[in-house]
């Protein structure tokens, strides 16, 4: 039997009694089947294992170190390295055409230009503020090794 | 220091009540991660940065109640309960809150 085959009406009753789905009358008279019928018997005892088996497995979940192991090699992959190095270049690039543009547009009246140019400027400075505090707080962040 | 989400601990007397005691910690994770989250939620998966990042809060916010307890001079709380509150875009905020109480 492959895994694409069919059930036969035989084996849809062994479920169906082992699942306890069958009226009691269909009970009874699979029951008797099994009392004549020793290959059956040995059938739905197989069957019966099988159910057993199934019902004591529990889905585990792997160990703190394994999850950790997995997603260092999944990010490890070269394809999210590239993702991400194509993404970086999109972004400088974009973004130094943006101050580009912005500098050597003559119909932006300078104000407007130097505007821009100090939020920029400014954004820049309390980003790489925060980023060079959060750095340094980093290893001191007792909550770092919590996992899940 | 016994943490319970019970109002009463069965085979322990209360004491002493001290009174509420809480712990909150809001945290986020940086852009670049909430990008890699964003492009699996497409997929769909567990977002294990946001579930890391659940849990520390979690942590933090239950330490914090447990410190809050401790300066207070309980040795349990009671009826601990867990809330979340939705202020920061893509933050995890959890507050922890309970009863501090002194047990025999």
């Amino acid at each position: 039997m492959t895994d694409d085959a069919p059930l036969t009406d035989r084996q849809l009753q062994l479920m169906a009694f082992l699942d306890d789905e069958m009226s009691p009358e269909e009970r009874a008279r699979f029951q008797r089947e099994i009392n004549e019928d020793p290959e059956l018997a040995i059938e739905v005892a197989s069957y019966r294992n099988l159910v057993e088996v199934t019902a004591s497995m529990r889905v585990m979940e792997p160990a703190d170190h394994e999850m950790r192991r997995f997603w260092a090699k999944f990010y490890n992959r070269g394809e999210w390295r590239l993702g991400w190095i194509l993404i970086f270049l999109g972004v400088s690039v974009l973004f130094g055409f943006g101050i580009y543009w912005l500098i050597t547009h003559e119909a932006i009246p300078l104000p407007v230009k130097l505007a821009v140019l100090s939020v920029v400027a400014g954004a820049l400075i309390l980003l790489v503020n925060t980023l060079r505090l959060k750095i340094r707080t980093h290893r001191f962040d007792r909550y770092r090794g919590v996992l899940r | 220091m016994l943490i319970t989400t019970a109002e009463a601990i069965p085979d322990r007397a209360i004491v002493k009540t001290i009174g509420l005691v809480r712990g909150s910690s809001i945290r986020t994770r940086h852009i670049l991660t909430d990008i890699a989250e964003w492009i699996r939620n497409l997929v769909g998966a567990e977002l294990h940065h946001y579930t890391k990042m659940l849990a520390e809060c979690r942590e933090q916010a239950l330490d914090r109640m447990i410190e809050d307890a401790r300066r207070q001079g309980a040795n349990a709380i009671i009826g601990v309960e867990f809330e979340t509150s939705s202020i920061a875009s893509g933050a995890a905020e959890i507050l922890a809150y309970g009863t501090a109480v002194v047990i025999e």
